[in-house]
């Protein structure tokens, strides 16, 4: 039996969040921001925005150099998780098997369910009808249907906005012949220009190369793309209820031009390096092998360096140390640092390492303790270290630091 | 026309079985019953530990925003936006 596979995506989520949730902003071409400011980019454009050319990523003053009348309107997270939560919650009651794949798409196998509701196209139009009733009509969504979640994925694309796509088996052999490569999802730009400069354009094209060559040249992923070549996708659903292990945790902080300085970029590398430890201890894990980065200039190389710890850390403290260590070791002075990046890897689950033995250790573990009851009650900035708070323009300018919700579902 | 208003505000409130919030239907500020046509948008917001809901709704034209004080079980007339 072919399975069915459901993708819903929301249509321009936050714009359309923001257009529910404002009067003022409804049928106005409105873009969603970091920060109100020229150096920032649109995370979301409204349809609107959209009709003149302003599209996801693009700078503020890009968008609206294409969009004159563009309202920019600074994002709040609070009210995406929320909206998110809300339906998951529909979607949950329709099949257990569903996948969050980011905060506006979802995967769906409702092979089992489908039949109960007169069919997929049926059962989409009821999740769309009560999405209408608890969302409100200013939100809307674009579900595919399919028989894998890379062609479900797909067809949402030609469907948007607020459409319902199916596409059947046996459309799937023309369909190859006409969709480029880069449409597929994991499918990049560096792979696109690596299938094309052999001549692969098409999925049709790619369903036609050997296997071989594809696994010669791309290794273990060239047999996915060989698949997806040929109109399949094995991947399956993972259900939310499924714990993904941890690799790694890592936070990373682009910064304004006024304020790429080495001295400012260490001052965020210490907020972000707490950030990591809060995390971490938040998912009870330990690290051992450190990575931080920098950008250099606003468009310059990135200069990394990988630091291997004697011991494993949850402590953000110990993590930042590591790498001022390091950059006073190798001494990295770059003058103009436009993004600052940290992460932890090489992780073990606390509980099963030994206690502190030193009183030292224990005498942090227990101030990290008491600093996680105190951000959990007031919030995450309600406690900060003295070294941040020297650098006032920090939470003023550089976004992310205050806000204290995790996005999970 | 958007308006900052933070008032405290007398609701009438539906508490519905079911219902994944407190329904509001109407409420009262400036000797003036303002009945709610559509709740346009619920979504929670903190500040420290406060739990706040904050409600969008309309009544006819214009826009209002409510926040319900979860702590201390209060209705703020946060903001209007008036059409026009």
């Amino acid at each position: 039996m072919a399975r069915i596979i459901m993708h819903l995506d929301m249509d321009s989520y936050f714009a359309s969040v923001e257009q529910q949730a404002t009067l003022s902003l409804r049928g106005r071409p409105i873009g969603v921001t970091g920060k109100p400011h020229e150096h920032s980019i649109i995370v979301a454009a409204s349809r609107e925005a959209k009709r003149y050319g302003v599209k996801s990523g693009m700078a503020n003053w890009e968008a609206r150099r294409f969009c004159p009348s563009l309202t920019l309107v600074s994002g709040k997270a609070e009210r995406y998780i929320a909206i998110t939560k809300r339906f998951l919650s529909i979607l949950k009651r329709y099949t257990p098997l569903l996948e969050v794949f980011s905060i506006d798409e979802v995967f769906m196998d409702v092979t089992q369910e489908a039949a109960r509701y007169g069919g997929p196209v049926s059962m989409a139009r009821l999740i769309k009808d009560e999405f209408r009733e608890a969302l409100g009509r200013y939100i809307t969504c674009t579900i595919g249907i399919a028989s894998n979640k890379a062609f479900a994925k797909l067809i949402v694309k030609h469907h948007k906005p607020d459409g319902i796509g199916k596409l059947r088996d046996g459309e799937i052999p023309s369909l190859l012949e006409k969709i480029p490569v880069a449409e597929v999802c994991g499918i990049g730009r560096r792979i696109e220009m690596r299938l094309t400069k052999v001549g692969i354009h098409t999925l049709g094209d790619l369903g036609r190369t050997p296997g071989w060559y594809l696994k010669q040249e791309f290794g273990i992923y060239g047999l996915f793309l060989k698949e997806i070549g040929q109109g399949r996708d094995p991947t399956p659903v993972v259900p939310y209820t499924t714990i993904a292990s941890v690799k790694s945790v890592g936070h990373s902080k682009s910064l304004p031009p006024r304020l790429r300085s080495f001295d400012l970029a260490l001052l965020v590398l210490r907020g972000l390096c707490d950030k990591v430890g809060r995390r971490m201890r938040k998912l009870g894990y330990v690290g051992r092998t450190v990575y931080f980065g920098f950008r250099l200039g606003s468009v310059g190389p990135h200069y990394g360096k990988q630091i291997t710890l004697p011991f494993s850390t949850d402590d953000g403290e110990a993590i930042y140390d590591a790498c001022l260590a390091t950059c006073q070791k190798m001494a990295i002075h770059p003058p103009s640092i436009s993004q600052v990046s940290v992460s932890v890897h090489n992780l073990s689950e606390k509980r099963c390492l030994p206690a502190y033995l030193l009183e030292e250790d224990q005498r942090r573990e227990r101030l990290n303790n008491v600093i996680d009851r105190i951000r959990d009650r007031f919030g995450e900035s309600a406690i900060i270290t003295g070294e941040t708070l020297l650098f006032k323009a920090i939470p003023e300018h550089v976004g992310g630091f205050s806000q204290g919700e995790e996005w999970e579902f | 026309m958007y308006q900052l208003i933070c008032q405290p505000v007398d609701a009438y409130v539906l508490y519905k079985r079911g219902a994944a919030h407190p329904i509001v239907r109407a409420f009262r500020w400036k000797n003036r019953r303002f009945d709610i046509t559509s709740t346009d948008l619920v979504y929670p917001e903190r500040e420290g530990q406060t739990l706040f809901l904050c409600y969008t709704v309309s009544s006819g034209k214009n826009q209002f925003r409510l926040r319900l004080n979860t702590n201390r079980c209060l209705w703020i007339l946060d903001s209007i936006d008036v059409e026009g």
